[in-house]
């Protein structure tokens, strides 16, 4: 029924599907911080290039202050997103091509969930401590950002994976 | 086969959050954390589903991800027009504001980019270009972030209806 490619102890086959939509997930992640790390670039270019950069920036501040301040700078000019996004895409990043030797297609009892208490509590903590002004540290915002972003990715996937995984089974045994 | 109920009123709700939280000012800051309002609203979308859920009713990852994807987007639709709105009642021009702090974060423009930044001068209110590019914008950004809210709220609602096969195939 499935193409398969391996068969686990699980008995749930790796099939393309599962191959595809990591594929997209991935890619599309890739795309995301290759925008972001472009801009800058794009602007030293200059001419229509830097109209790509200010296109860049302009979707980013949707979801981004953008302040040059609290961003980390490439060839003079401040990434498109703050230090503390840039960690968290890049964690993103890291944790979906790595998913696959961490978690794993299927693991039934990962801890992802105790994780992602910890890692949001870390940001909470680091964020509340910049937002006061006691201690402010562009590592530090990307790093906390960076254990986020690997922790959101990893429930991501455990999610659509499970839920793959479930409709196989029933399928299987139908 | 449990009849299950409507995603389409939690997703308006979820989506008529994100738009409200995303629009008004000072409170629209949350979306610079990770996208929050966005996140949050699928979220709300997923749990509102969820309590109307009845209990032999199955409940996937899927249908978690398919409610985040529908708030997103009337989150998106109902946040652009909640913008116009504000623009118009508070006479602003967020299209104008966005590129000087663009420019003022010190990066170099070409020249001929300046007749576009005369051209939004120019428009009060609403530039076409501009309500075309924050639409498009904001429809790609929550629907990747409102799904994403709605697939991780549902893998934690779920657990207790895990172990019912999906029977809507």
């Amino acid at each position: 029924m499935y193409n398969t490619l391996f068969k686990r102890s699980t008995g749930i086959q790796f099939s393309r599907r599962f191959a595809m939509i990591y594929g997209v997930i991935a890619a599309g992640t890739l795309l995301w911080c290759i925008a972001f790390i472009a801009s800058p670039r794009l602007i030293e270019m200059g001419g229509i290039h830097s109209l790509f950069a200010i296109g860049f920036r302009y979707f980013y501040s949707f979801i981004c202050h953008q302040n040059p301040d609290r961003s980390f700078h490439v060839l003079g000019h401040s990434m498109a997103v703050c230090a503390r996004c840039t960690g968290i895409y890049f964690g993103a990043l890291i944790g979906i091509l790595t998913f696959p030797f961490t978690i794993g297609w299927f693991n039934e009892h990962s801890p992802w969930k105790k994780w992602l208490v910890i890692v949001i509590g870390l940001n909470l903590i680091e964020f509340t401590l910049s937002s006061l002004n006691l201690f402010s540290n562009l590592i530090l915002r990307a790093g906390t950002g960076l254990t986020l972003g690997l922790g959101i990715a990893s429930c991501a996937l455990f999610a659509i994976f499970t839920h793959i995984q479930i409709r196989l089974k029933w399928r299987d045994s139908t | 086969m449990t009849e299950k109920p409507s995603k389409l009123k939690p997703a308006l709700i979820g989506g008529a959050a994100i738009a409200v939280f995303s629009s008004l000012p000072i409170l629209n800051f949350g979306n610079c954390f990770c996208c929050m309002w966005v996140i949050l609203g699928g979220v709300l979308a997923v749990y509102l589903y969820w309590k109307a859920l009845p209990p032999s009713a199955e409940f996937t990852a899927g249908d978690g991800a398919l409610l985040g994807l529908l708030a997103g987007l009337f989150g998106a639709l109902f946040g652009s027009l909640l913008g116009l709105l504000m623009i118009g009642i508070l006479d602003l021009n967020p299209g104008r504001d966005i590129l000087n702090a663009i420019m003022e974060a010190g990066d170099e423009f070409p020249d001929e980019f300046e007749s576009y930044m005369d051209d939004f001068d120019e428009s009060s209110g609403v530039h076409p270009i501009f309500a075309m590019f924050s639409l498009t914008f904001s429809l790609i950004i929550n629907s990747i972030f409102s799904t994403l809210g709605g697939l991780i709220t549902a893998s934690l609602l779920q657990k207790k209806r895990v172990n019912q096969p999906p029977m809507n195939e």
